[in-house]
Formats: C-alpha cells, structure tokens, sequence
C-alpha cells in the first residue's frame, strides 16, 4: 500500500481555520478563476509613451475545491498557469475575476488575514541576500514573518535537522542549487502554515533530500499539524507517491479531476494514467 | 496545536513585531554593507577627496567672503561643506531607495516580503530608515572632516533649526525616492526625470554655490526645488545660528513640499503594488 494510501485511510479530523464562522470541509475554494495579464510598456519617443501590451489569459474560469488536510497535486505543461494559480492563492497577484477563500477568509478582500494562513514556496532559489548567510537569511526573513528572535531561533534548528541544511552559516552565494532549494522550503516552513503551497519543491533536490521533503510534508505538516498541501509539479512519481489527489491545468482551464479518477479506476494503474495523460497534454500544448 | 502556539509566541505585541521587521531590515542591510567593506570604504574616501578639492579651490581665490556669500557670513569652503553634505540625503533617496526598491524586485526578495504578513507602512518604513541613517552617517563624516581636518567652526550650530530642517529634509527627499521606487514597480525601470532632478538640483539647490549667483529666470526655477531651501536653511542655522522662526519661509517651503509629496508617495505606493499585483510584476527575472 503506497503512503498516500494510507494517508488516505488515516485522515486525520479537521483542523479548526482561524476564521471562526467557517465550519465548511474545504480549506480552499476557487471559483470562476480568471486571470488575464496586461502590462504597461513605456515607449519614451512615440505617442502615447506608456500602452498596454496585447493581453494574455493565463487562467480561465478556473473552480477548485481542497480539503482540509489534503495533499493537492496541480499538474500540467510549461506556462499551463501552475504558477500564477499559486500566487493567487499566496496574494501575490490579484485575479481578474473570480474570488478565492481560504479557511473562510476571502484571500482579495482580506488580504492581511489570508496571508497569514499561507504560505509560498516558488522554484525561485535566487530570492535570497547572496552576501549573508543561510541562517542570517532565515533569520531576517522569520522576522518578516512576525516571529520572535527566540521562537525564530528554535524553528531554524528544528528546520536545520528537518531538512538538512548543513553549512548554514556559510554565505548563500557559494550554496550549490539543492542547498539553496532546501532553504527556500525552510523559509516557507518557519511559520507553520495552514496551508503550504509548493511549487516544484524538488526540482534542485537529489533523491535523499526530496525523499526526506516527502516525508516531512506527508508525516510532519499534513498528518500531524493538519496543514493543506497544494503541490505544483512535472514530477509524475512525485504526484503519484505524495498526493491525495491530482488535478490537471492546461491553457489556463482546468481538467475536472473526475476525469483522472475515473481514468485511474478503469485502467487500475494511477502512475500509468498520470503519465498518459502529461504525455497527451505535451503534444497538445506543442500543436 | 503545536503551530497554533508558535502564531501566538511570535506576537507579544504587534507594534513590536513591526518594528522589529524595521530593525531587522536595517541589520540585514548594514550586514550587506559590511561584507563590501573596500566600496564602504573608498565611499569615506571620496567625501575626503571631495571636501579636499574645494578646500583647494577656495585657497585659489583667496579665501574672500563674496557678497553672495555674504548673507551666510561664511567662506566659500566652509559653504560647499555643507552643500555637498547634505546633497547626500538626495542621492541617498534617489540612488539608494529607488535602487534597492528595483534590486529587490529583481531579486525576488520584494516578492517574498510583501508574502509575509507586513503592513505597508512598516515596508516603506523598513526601506527609508537604513538609507537615512546611512546619509546621516555620511553628512557626520562630511562635518568630522570638516572640523578636524580643515579646522572648519561650527560654534554658532542651533541645533533645533538642524533638527527641525533635518526632518524636513528626510521626509521630502524619502518621498521622492519612494515615488521613484513605486515607479519601477510598475515599469521596472527608473525614470529620467529622477535621474535628471538628481543632477539639476545640485546645480539649482545651492550645492556648490549660493542661489543668487544664478541668474533671475533661474532662480525663480530654484525656488520650485526643495533643496534650494534645504540648504539655505541648513547654512544660516549653522553658521549663523539662525533659529527656526528667523527661517519661517523656507520651513513654509519645505512643509508644503513635505504636505504634497509624502501622501504623493504612499499614495503611488498604494497604486504601484497594486498594478504590480494586478500584472504580477513583484517578481522580475
């Protein structure tokens, strides 16, 4: 029996959302998702000077629901919309139209509450102050974060073992790309979140080290402290082993995840499926 | 319910947690500037080169109290002293802000700030309070070289007018730099006017000479420049010991540059974060 299989079998109750009016089951709701981007361009010798570029829709009409507790996998090709989905759950972008909750609080109106249930850890391992250290980092951006120097302090050492982050006080600059990677996983994790929103967490990692992230979402953060997991990957066996279940983003719509489980019930082999399908998608985004 | 506790540790008191983002903001920005100890260096250097150069050129013309200089019952030296000191606090502004403002975007930290929870308040604090504090060392420098090295007299000093312009100064010149740092949010590049109101302000603010040297035309421009008044301001409460009242219009000027611009920048702020929400420009790569 795979993990997630037993994870499946030993869900644990809800955890109670700071937002005391939501009894609901789900942590996350997205409905009618849109998002259309269109930045202004500057063009000092013609007229006007600043003009929209042509738009580019990025999601579109976009309904999901996540249990409390569980493991979302958002699966899809480059530029599929994995990516902007995640910010908007983490309000670093505003949608176009639409409206997002987490445990009840509504993420655009009120931004300041939401922001403290999630939290985002990109792909990104350059979002750092090359000329400090890992733990000066950590450190800093704990603060940010709201949390005391003791309390950081605690959470550094607890996250150093977690996830192995030797040499933590050497400077970032000279980390090799895993290193940095597992620092940006620590810094997503300093302040416990209600919900953690992974995008390709092991993309830089070998397998020990993504092994390990594995067991510390599923064991740790899920099972233990009841966090919400939406996971964004190309990693199929990763899909497969950690989530509870897998949606599929292509050109910014969503495929019903009735479809995958449906699939996955007929033809018995989740994995085979999962691959089958990324597979169909590729060739699609490439005509 | 292990995390619920860590959320509650972590808040003794909001006010507190905010201000300790400001004061860790400003450790990480010092500790930066640490590890470029030769470029902190070499910037003390050239504040001596700097105030050596006009020490030099004052002695070619004699040391003479011109009547433009008059007005400040100063010589030329001791003047330019001054101006290029606090001509710091707008290169700081425009420089130093709007430049780190784009290097964090560009880095992708600005992003991962504004994800946490952080007011926007406590942002522009965060980022105003280290290039202030690090202008201010500069102009100590500029006075320290002054009165040791060059035997420059700063008896007559009010210290109330300082302040009091000190404040000023902050406030207008952090707002410029705030404005231009909202601009490149949205654009992701600075703007020439900032670039070019650096430059021409030096030459319309007094920095290397009185404003009544200029010619009428221009001096009409000058009085639209709040460094003009800064510095003129700055230069009688140092050397004459002028106090505020003795300098109502230029605390007027520089109150109502203050009135305008600060709720200018919190204001494109605002809508800088929010275009940058709206296209998802936080982050550049």
């Amino acid at each position: 029996m795979s993990h997630a299989a037993v994870r499946r079998a030993q869900r644990t109750k809800p955890t109670p959302g700071l937002n005391p009016d939501h009894k609901g089951d789900h942590c996350i709701v997205v409905s009618h998702l849109t998002k259309v981007f269109r930045p202004l361009e500057i063009h000092p010798f013609s007229w006007p000077p600043i003009r929209r570029q042509p738009p580019i829709c990025v999601l579109r009409d976009v309904d999901l629901s996540v249990r409390r507790g569980e493991i979302l996998g958002l699966l899809g090709t480059n530029g599929a919309g994995k990516t902007t989905l995640l910010k908007i759950l983490g309000t670093l972008i505003l949608p176009t139209t639409g409206g997002i909750t987490v445990e009840g609080v509504d993420v655009i109106r009120e931004r300041h509450r939401a922001i403290q249930l999630v939290s985002l850890v990109t792909a990104d391992e350059r979002s750092f102050y090359w000329p400090l250290t890992g733990r000066q980092n950590l450190e800093f951006f704990a603060a940010f974060q709201g949390l005391s120097r003791h309390v950081a302090r605690c959470r550094i050492e607890e996250l150093q073992e977690q996830l192995g982050l030797e040499a933590l006080d050497r400077q970032f600059g000279i980390y090799s790309a895993g290193m940095r990677h597992r620092l940006a996983i620590a810094r997503g994790l300093l302040r416990r979140p209600h919900v953690l929103l992974l995008d390709e967490p092991t993309r830089s990692l070998d397998p020990v080290a993504a092994s390990g992230l594995w067991r510390l979402i599923r064991e740790t953060l899920v099972t233990q402290l009841g966090c919400t997991v939406v996971l964004a990957t190309h990693n199929l066996q990763e899909a497969k082993d950690l989530c509870d279940r897998e949606v599929f983003l292509h050109k910014g719509r969503l495929l019903s995840s009735e479809i995958v489980k449906a699939l996955c019930q007929s033809n018995g082999d989740h994995g085979a499926v999962l691959g089958e399908m990324f597979n169909h998608l590729t060739a699609m985004s490439q005509l | 319910m292990q995390f619920r506790d860590t959320i509650i540790q972590a808040q003794p008191s909001w006010l507190l947690a905010e201000l300790r983002k400001v004061w860790a903001y400003s450790k990480k920005e010092f500790l930066i500037e640490k590890s470029y100890t030769f470029a902190y260096l070499f910037s003390i250097l050239s504040v001596c080169t700097t105030i050596t150069t006009y020490f030099f050129i004052d002695r070619l013309f004699g040391r003479q109290i011109t009547s433009e200089l008059a007005s400040f019952d100063t010589s030329y030296f001791a003047y330019v002293l001054v101006g290029n000191a606090f001509f710091a606090y707008v290169g700081t502004a425009i420089g130093g802000i709007a430049g780190g403002i784009g290097s964090e975007q560009t880095r992708g930290t600005l992003e991962v700030l504004l994800g946490t929870p952080t007011r926007l308040w406590v942002l522009l604090l965060a980022v105003t309070a280290w290039n202030t504090l690090y202008a201010s060392i500069e102009v100590v420098v500029y006075f320290l070289v002054g009165a040791v090295g060059f035997h420059v007299s700063f008896s007559r000093i009010n210290w109330s007018t300082l302040a009091c312009f000190l404040t000023l100064v902050i406030i207008v010149f952090n707002s410029m730099g705030l404005i231009e740092g909202a601009w490149i949010l949205v654009f992701r590049r600075g703007t020439v006017a900032a670039w070019a109101f650096n430059g021409l302000s030096a030459l319309l603010g007094g920095v290397f000479f009185p404003v009544t040297v200029l010619p009428g035309w221009l001096q009409q421009i000058a009085e639209w420049n709040p460094l003009t008044h800064a510095i003129r301001g700055l230069q009688m409460g140092i050397y004459q010991g002028a106090a505020v009242a003795d300098l109502a219009h230029e605390v007027g000027m520089l109150g109502f540059f203050c009135v305008v611009l600060a709720p200018l920048a919190v204001f494109s702020w605002l809508w800088g974060l929010r275009h940058a929400r709206v296209e998802g420009s936080l982050c550049l790569h």
